[in-house]
């Protein structure tokens, strides 16, 4: 899973942006698109074809399952898997990491040496 | 663009994607039309989804066939263009000697000959059987 993970890293800005909307619930795919549409104030809209696409990627890797609808009415949700949330975790930690790096750079310090 | 144009033209977009995936999100993506194309304009659904199309077409073709077919794996797999083109020029050909034919059928004159040679074996082989058999059960007797 480890090595997964790092071969799907750094992940694409829609993988990412979905990822992180369904951290927070299990939502259908027009929900998902609201979501990261809200989360980054309108700035990303993903479409149909590029949600889709990425969800596909996500549920064979198995970070994104979806669940079956109780009935044929009902939408499909998907839902975050503790594998899905271990990859997101680990991306949110390299990009902090970029963070805290390029604001030391940008301040003019010296970032420190990897131990 | 008028909204049943757009979703006429939407519908024959998504008919680009590959059966397995169309087969598994081809009715969501098809009802959250409406509701994209009011938040983001046609124009930006259509060419997202012919973007999307394009990419998993060339993800499933470069996914390798499987090597060691299990049985009756054919029936799960579509035919490949060989198969279809193999098909097709079979059918074609079967339908013209049809129609060339006429339809009745036409006894030949070359079948006759090999016809009655067979006969005429076949009866000397009865004779022959019956003949062989009587002996038996003469002898037996």
């Amino acid at each position: 899973m480890e090595a997964k993970r790092k071969i799907l890293s750094p992940l694409s800005p829609a993988a990412l942006q979905i990822l992180a909307a369904l951290a927070t619930e299990d939502l259908h795919g027009y929900g998902i698109i609201q979501a990261v549409s809200a989360q980054s104030q309108g700035r990303i809209r993903i479409g149909p074809g590029t949600l889709y696409d990425n969800l596909k990627r996500l549920m064979e890797h198995g970070w994104v399952r979806d669940l079956k609808p109780a009935s044929e009415n009902d939408k499909r949700l998907y839902r975050l898997t503790t594998a899905g949330k271990a990859a997101l975790s680990c991306e949110i930690n390299r990009l902090d990491d970029l963070v805290r790096k390029t604001k030391r750079c940008l301040q003019g310090m010296k970032p420190r040496r990897a131990e | 663009m008028t909204g049943s144009i757009s979703r006429k033209l939407y519908r024959r977009v998504l008919l680009l994607y590959p059966e397995p995936f169309r087969h598994e999100f081809g009715n969501e993506m098809l009802n959250m039309f409406v509701e994209c194309k009011a938040a983001q304009g046609s124009w930006h659904v259509l060419a997202d989804v012919l973007l999307s199309a394009a990419k998993q077409q060339i993800h499933y073709l470069s996914i390798p066939a499987p090597k060691s077919a299990p049985l009756y794996s054919e029936i799960a797999w579509s035919p490949n263009l060989a198969r279809i083109l193999a098909v097709a020029v079979f059918g074609v050909v079967l339908i013209a000697n049809v129609l060339a034919g006429g339809g009745k059928p036409k006894a030949r004159e070359s079948w006759t000959v090999p016809c009655a040679r067979s006969r005429s074996i076949a009866t000397k082989t009865t004779m022959q059987l019956i003949r062989f058999n009587s002996e038996n059960w003469a002898h037996r007797e």
